[in-house]
């Protein structure tokens, strides 16, 4: 019952379901089972998916929420992999950052999103704010459990042929970490774009969250759709990109 | 572990737990007293205030629906997730099947999908429900159909030695066998769910937290705000520590 199948019949299983849940999806919009509003079909989608593309203005709503995002997460890397290290390094300070991640992590972070519009206004920088704050997690917490379990002697004999400590840091333990840090930035990357499309939909000036908004206003449903299926096509890229790299730099 | 120990040992937790919250609380203070201004109250403030809603309907009332949404949503999720996870996992055809189908919903903004939904349910509990839901059961579809798939084989020849029906076995073999995975799932599942239920509300805007949390801040009552913040934190912290104990309690038998 649970013999493996071969690789190949897997994939080619896989491909099929894909197809059908698009195949049957397309004539059940096609011959009425739904309006247009309810669900529109995948082609009428692609359709305005295309035409989205293609318009100048709306390529720039999509430029401005890549460009939050992009920011947002490199804040979030940068604050997670220092701190995580820095932190994870010193027995005192690796109990608190531990804490701190316990207390911390389980607050929908998202809450703070008004508070961060008070601060910040309600241009780009709180919408970064929140992508960094939420991506920062993740990372953090994979770093600093990295760091915690480098093995001991490797930096005992890097020591003892006489390696500083700070050259040991670059040369043994971040190589050693890099893997964990690059699979803790891989959920922080698909976090942050789940949250960048958040954030301009629930403070919605402009960006791709801002055409969503508009689009459910008007009963636009096909154009609801095409703020999602990019976001989720950038995710998936994302996550499949940082997952080839993790294995890529695991040595181990 | 004798009692002594263990009181030390948990009074030593405590102790760095209770340090930790107040080092972030003196922290709030003080870049509340240095920025002094309307926007960022600092925790002497914002904590009588918390204190002082708490003696009113409408936060009890507000967290009540949040609440029941988020039980109602988890308990969907952990019957669909167990079930579909255990298909996927033990069956490899399904799983050749439905795999490619979730690693694609997998980065799907859910709770942005709430728009949609709305046009479906309406914007009551019944859209809200359905979002967080989906998100929730991804992890524990995920960690059950990994956990029953790297299942021992021998416990289940052993139990099909004896004479245990297929469907006995997968009650009382494959199902316990798994549970440290489910209660894992389950764990990151009601984190996730916990978050898209405050998004969704901010979204929606009909009742609970995340909706009593902007009606705040549009009317301008920062205070108000901060504390329902604060409120979010406590039940997000609860919820974490009470899902850990549960599953150090249900899965002490298993190998960590």
């Amino acid at each position: 019952m649970t013999g493996e199948l071969r690789p190949s019949a897997a994939r080619w299983l896989g491909v099929a379901s894909i197809v059908a849940v698009l195949v049957a999806w397309e004539p059940a919009c096609r011959f009425g089972a739904f309006t247009p509003v309810v669900l529109p079909a995948p082609s009428s989608v692609l359709e305005r998916l295309w035409f989205f593309m293609t318009d100048a203005q709306l390529r720039g709503q999509l430029a401005l929420t890549l460009q939050r995002l992009a920011a947002g997460l490199a804040l979030g890397i940068t604050a997670g992999v220092v701190l995580g290290i820095a932190a994870a390094s010193f027995r005192p300070t690796a109990r608190m950052l531990e804490v701190f991640i316990g207390v911390l992590a389980p607050l929908p972070k998202i809450a703070l999103y008004p508070a961060l519009l008070l601060t910040l206004g309600f241009a780009s920088a709180p919408k970064i704010a929140l992508v960094a704050i939420e991506s920062l997690f993740p990372i953090l917490i994979a770093t600093s459990e990295a760091v915690a379990l480098v093995d001991r002697r490797m930096l005992w004999s890097a020591a003892s042929m006489g390696t500083s400590r700070g050259r040991a840091l670059h040369r043994v333990v971040l190589p050693a970490c890099l893997p964990a840090i690059i699979t803790g930035i891989r959920i922080g990357a698909v976090i942050a774009c789940i949250v960048v499309l958040l954030a301009e939909m629930v403070a919605s000036t402009n960006g791709l969250g801002y055409v969503l908004v508009i689009a459910s206003r008007n009963f636009h449903t096909a154009d609801m759709f095409v703020p999602i299926v990019i976001m989720s096509l950038i995710g998936f890229a994302l996550d499949k990109l940082l997952g080839w790299l993790a294995r890529r730099t695991n040595h181990a | 572990m004798p009692e002594a120990a263990a009181l030390r040992h948990w009074g030593g937790t405590a102790f760095i737990y209770a340090a930790t919250v107040a080092i972030l609380l003196l922290a709030w203070q003080g870049a509340a007293g240095a920025v002094h201004a309307d926007f960022l109250p600092g925790p002497a403030t914002v904590v009588p205030r918390l204190l002082g809603m708490l003696g009113h309907a409408d936060v009890w009332n507000a967290l009540a629906a949040s609440l029941r949404r988020l039980a109602v949503s988890m308990a969907l999720s952990l019957v669909g997730g167990v079930s579909l996870g255990l298909v996927i996992g033990r069956i490899p055809v399904m799983r050749a099947l439905i795999d490619p189908l979730l690693a694609l919903s997998y980065p799907i903004p859910k709770a942005a999908v709430l728009p949609i939904v709305m046009l479906w349910f309406g914007a009551g509990d019944v859209s809200q429900v359905f979002v967080i839901a989906t998100t929730a059961t991804l992890p524990i579809i995920y960690h059950t159909a990994d956990g029953s798939r790297r299942l021992n084989e021998r416990l289940e020849w052993a139990a099909a030695a004896m004479g245990t029906s297929p469907l006995r076995r997968l009650w009382r073999v494959v199902l316990p066998a798994t549970l440290p995975e489910i209660a894992a799932g389950t764990r990151t599942g009601t984190m996730f769910g916990l978050i898209v239920m405050v998004t969704a509300e901010m979204i929606a805007r009909t009742d609970g937290i995340g909706s009593l949390l902007f009606a705040h801040f549009d009317t301008g009552q920062n205070v108000s705000m901060y504390a329902l913040v604060l409120l979010l934190g406590a039940l997000g912290l609860l919820l974490d520590r009470l899902l850990a104990w549960a599953t150090r309690h249900l899965t002490h038998w298993a190998i960590q």
